[in-house]
């Protein structure tokens, strides 16, 4: 057995050799990654493309953001997603490690005679079962390295989404920000007219007070607005990956309008179905669990079996070798209990494999029909009430040409026309977002809602939260 | 806004009103019957009326034999046909399109195709018969106001009669006994009949009249109608804020001008059949009489001059007076928010207010704004805003110096020497010399006027001086925040 240790350490050496592949991983990762969104992703590694990829941030940077720019940078530059990559490390380095035979043990012992003289002993084995272990370690190391791509894989989806529904939350908040600075454009056009009545002599102080009252508070709700905008672009910094003078960039102020048709409403669930990662994730566990069971079957009862060289020098000094064994007897342990764990645990990521299908189907559905929604909601208020609240104006417009309307209720009316502006603007946001969320399953990842009763129950909380580790 | 007051206020003049007619009013008195019971109202009520249509009846009185016919601006006159000694009328009530004045048409109610009904014309001593039918979606009545008859005739839905359903024809006949300007109207749902515009003209004239023969006899009833602009439907619920005011159902410029020969001896006669307004009607250029009201002729000496004659609702008034001044003499009711096309109400008073930049300001978000009325509002109308279709509001109309700015009550006595017809001979032509000019420096000079050089502010009319104007004392009200 002496020559078989190299002989191993040399196996194990090309194996570790094969450690590049991790390489081979995120190139795996990345060809997921385009087949769901356009945007690049790179893994910094210390190499001169990490160069490229932050000259491609900050080019990004100088123009105004629309949401594919800032999914971009986000994949680019965000640290959490680059902690995410190393997911793939961890799990080459466990393929690695899986090569490797376990080291042998060697064992000496020296007994001291009492006509004096030394009898040693020494031995060196080997736990040989391991020897047959290898290719099976090696392949759920394999398999557990598919999961961690699609995991990989996911957080992308996940970040790109995100991304998207913040830059929508802030296209929205800034527009409708811009809507509600003419309402108090106009309170400030009524209270300056009170102003020169009261000047005039024409009205009371007390109706000039309640006036400026109502000015003031549209004042303040600007305010509230102004913050909600601040808050937002911070958390676009934080998804960003953004600091310093990198805070200075500046969003497309609208929102597109509705694409004409997002894509056939028919045959989703199906194609989330196809396009899962969740259920990717859940697969390779399927096949861990199914690796394990097989294992557990012919060595359940073994656990190890050593084998190795003995010697033994006598206290006249002799030499004495011989090899060395030491095997487990299945009198007791036949192995029953590692079988049924191992089948216990198949059966339980088959079952979780069966919910989350489920759970992703209905998940499509609800976010089919809410985009829906929201695009007919959009389409009324563009076709029916923004045309109304216009009417009205032009209307009131006539009446106060007549002198039958008072200015104040032409500047009501028209205050409701840009409150029925805000509407649209938050209605189309709803879409946008709506469409974000669908896409996101559609790209293979259930959204995490949260406050959502369904968050509980979610794929990614029961057949997710034990694998995870990040 | 003090709607109480107003309230008040309304109802007060309401009640003078009413003693007012009590005193004047020689027409029958109201029976003082505690309750009326069908049978027995006629009875008490034969001691007067009764008893005068007793009266003798004259064969059918005809037109340029027996009277000369009056004029209605704007309006017809019913015709008719003798049946046996009778004169028969038709009268339908039935709802109309109307044309108050151009660009603003109306459903109304009315008899005959038209608001106000066509003038009923008779001579003293005529029997007439006048069917009526109801083309209305409810029952109406018709009762001859102020027309002394048989109690049964007096057509008081409920009281002197059933109220005619829709689709039927009832008849009314009768002899008058009397001559002067009455009305006819529904005794039904009166606020909402009478406030859809049905009413309507009587004249009777005198079998064999006494005093200078009248040459242009005219006929103009006098009401109010609720019509918020941009809407083609009177509201009659409404009781406070009339905004069409009408002669003849024309509000100004829709009046016909009334078109008199130089020197002609002119009667015009007034109705107000109104829900809540008397109108003081006054004649520019002219002194006149007012010689009789629906209780009678006024003797001789007791025809007070007057230029204003009060019209009170419920009443009539004739006037008099020879056409001897030449010009378009304005006629009109003097309460001036009755010589207005549907004003709003309760804008801000906007006279006197300096607009600065809030036009600017205001066209940012309503590029058509324009501040309204801040040196008063008469040039208002004649701008041609656009404003809501099917109303008239401070509609006027343009005239031979410059807008009219005058709508509702108004119209123009139209007196000319050596025209040969009737129809509107256009603007007056003013002789020379007699024009309103600006005044030239040497007639000032010449009678010694002085003109003080113009105010500081003219702008918004405010006086410039004294210390204690309200901007004055409260400049932190300027700020701009
Ligand atoms: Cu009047």
């Amino acid at each position: 057995m002496r020559r078989a240790i190299p002989v191993m350490i040399g196996v194990s050496v090309a194996l570790a050799g094969c450690g590049g592949t991790r390489d081979q991983g995120f190139t795996d990762v990345q060809k997921t990654v385009s087949q769901r969104t356009t945007a690049k992703i790179h893994w910094d590694q210390g190499s001169t493309e990490d160069e490229q990829s932050a000259a491609a941030v900050k080019q990004l940077l100088s123009h105004e953001l629309g949401v594919d720019e800032a999914v971009q940078i986000a994949l680019l530059n965000n640290r959490s997603l680059q902690a995410v990559y190393q997911d793939l490390g961890v799990a080459q380095a466990d393929l690695v490690r899986a090569g490797l035979l376990r080291n042998p043990v060697f064992d000496v012992s020296a007994k001291f005679a009492r006509g004096g003289g030394v009898r040693l002993e020494l031995s060196i084995v080997e736990d040989f079962l391991d020897l047959f272990f290898i290719p099976m370690r090696k392949r759920l190391a394999e398999t557990a390295i598919e999961g961690a791509k699609a995991r990989v894989a996911g957080a992308v989806i996940d970040l790109a989404t995100n991304v998207r529904v913040a830059v929508y939350r802030l296209q929205t908040t800034t527009q409708a920000l811009e809507l509600r600075r003419t309402v108090v454009q106009a309170a400030s056009a009524a209270y300056d007219l009170t102003q020169r009545l009261r000047a005039a002599g024409n009205i009371t102080k007390l109706d000039l007070l309640e006036q400026r009252g109502v000015f003031e508070e549209a004042k303040m709700h600007l305010g509230q607005a102004e913050v909600e905008v601040d808050e937002l672009r911070e958390h676009l910094n934080s998804l960003l990956g953004l600091w310093g003078d990198e805070t200075q960039w500046i969003v497309a102020p609208r929102l597109p309008d509705m694409s004409a048709d997002e894509m056939p409403m028919d045959g989703l669930e199906r194609r989330a179905i196809e396009r899962s990662l969740d259920l990717a994730i859940t697969r390779s566990e399927i096949a861990l669990h199914a690796q394990r069971l097989g294992i557990a079957r012919p060595f359940g009862a073994i656990g190890n079996a050593d084998l190795g060289v003995a010697a033994e020098k006598e206290i006249d000094g002799t030499w004495a070798v011989g090899p060395a064994a030491s095997v487990p007897l299945p009198i007791f342990n036949f192995g029953q209990g590692a079988v049924a764990e191992a089948r216990a645990e198949l059966r339980r990521s088959q079952e979780l494999y069966a919910a989350q299908a489920i759970e992703i189907r209905s998940r499509v559905r609800t976010a089919r029909s809410r985009l829906l929604a929201n695009r007919a909601r959009v389409d009324y208020l563009q076709q029916a009430m923004l045309p109304l609240r216009r009417a009205a104006v032009e209307e009131t417009q006539l009446h106060y040409n007549g002198m039958l309307a008072s200015p104040f209720r032409l500047i009501q009316t028209k205050q409701n026309e840009i409150a029925a502006g805000v509407d649209y603007v938050e209605a189309l946001g709803g879409y946008w977002i709506a469409l974000a969320m669908l896409n996101q399953l559609l790209d293979g990842r259930v959204p995490m809602d949260a406050g959502s009763d369904s968050a509980a129950t979610s794929p990614r909380m029961m057949g997710g939260q034990m694998d995870r580790g990040h | 806004m003090a709607p109480h007051h107003t309230c008040f206020a309304r109802l007060a003049s309401l009640m003078l009103t009413g003693s007012l007619i009590m005193g004047a009013d020689e027409a029958p008195k109201v029976p003082k019957v505690p309750a009326p019971q069908p049978g027995a109202v006629a009875e008490h009520g034969a001691a007067h009326a009764d008893a005068k249509a007793t009266a003798k009846t004259l064969p059918p009185g005809e037109p340029g034999t027996d009277y000369t016919p009056v004029v209605v601006p704007n309006g017809t006159t019913l015709p008719w046909k003798v049946v046996d000694g009778v004169k028969v009328f038709h009268l339908t009530a039935e709802p109309v399109q109307h044309e108050f004045a151009p660009g603003l048409v109306a459903t109304v109610w009315g008899y005959n195709g038209q608001s106000p009904g066509p003038v009923l014309e008779l001579v003293d001593g005529d029997h007439i018969r006048v069917y009526v039918t109801n083309r209305l979606p409810e029952k109406t009545s018709v009762h001859w106001h102020a027309i002394l008859l048989p109690n049964a005739q007096d057509g008081v839905s409920g009281l002197t009669q059933l109220g005619i359903p829709p689709g039927e024809t009832v008849k009314y006949e009768f002899t008058v006994h009397q001559q002067g300007t009455f009305m006819y109207h529904p005794h039904f749902d009166e606020m909402t009949q009478m406030g859809m515009g049905m009413m309507g003209m009587i004249v009777i004239h005198p079998r064999n009249p006494k005093g200078p023969k009248v040459d242009r006899d005219f006929s103009i009833m006098l009401t109010e109608w609720a019509i918020k602009a941009g809407t083609s439907r009177p509201d009659t619920n409404e009781m406070m804020e009339f905004n069409i005011l009408t002669m003849n159902s024309k509000a100004f410029p829709g009046t016909a001008p009334l078109v008199v020969k130089l020197g002609e001896r002119v009667r015009i006669r007034f109705g107000n059949l109104g829900a809540m307004d008397h109108h003081p009607v006054h004649l520019h250029g002219y002194q006149f009489k007012v010689v009789a009201t629906d209780g009678g002729d006024v003797e001789q000496a007791g025809q007070q001059p007057e230029t204003t004659v009060l019209v009170p609702v419920g009443s009539t008034r004739a006037i008099e007076f020879v056409a001897d001044a030449p010009g378009d003499w304005a006629m009109h009711c003097h309460m001036t928010h009755h010589i207005m096309n549907q004003m709003g109400h309760g804008l801000p008073n906007m006279v006197g207010v300096d607009a600065g930049d809030l036009d600017e300001q205001m066209r940012k978000l309503l590029p058509d704004y324009m501040t309204m009325g801040p040196t008063g509002m008469g040039e208002m109308a004649e701008m041609g805003m656009k404003i809501p279709e099917n109303s008239i509001p401070m509609v006027g109309a343009d005239g031979p110096h410059g807008y009219i700015d005058m709508g509702g009550m108004f119209t123009v006595l139209k007196v000319r020497d050596g025209i040969t017809t009737y129809e509107d001979p256009g603007w007056y032509a003013q002789p020379k010399g007699t024009e309103v000019v600006t005044a030239s420096p040497e007639e000032l000079r010449r009678d010694g006027i002085e003109i003080d050089p113009p105010p500081a502010v003219p702008a918004n009319g405010t006086p410039s001086a004294p210390a204690a104007t309200p901007g004055a004392a409260m400049p932190h009200e300027h700020q701009h925040h």
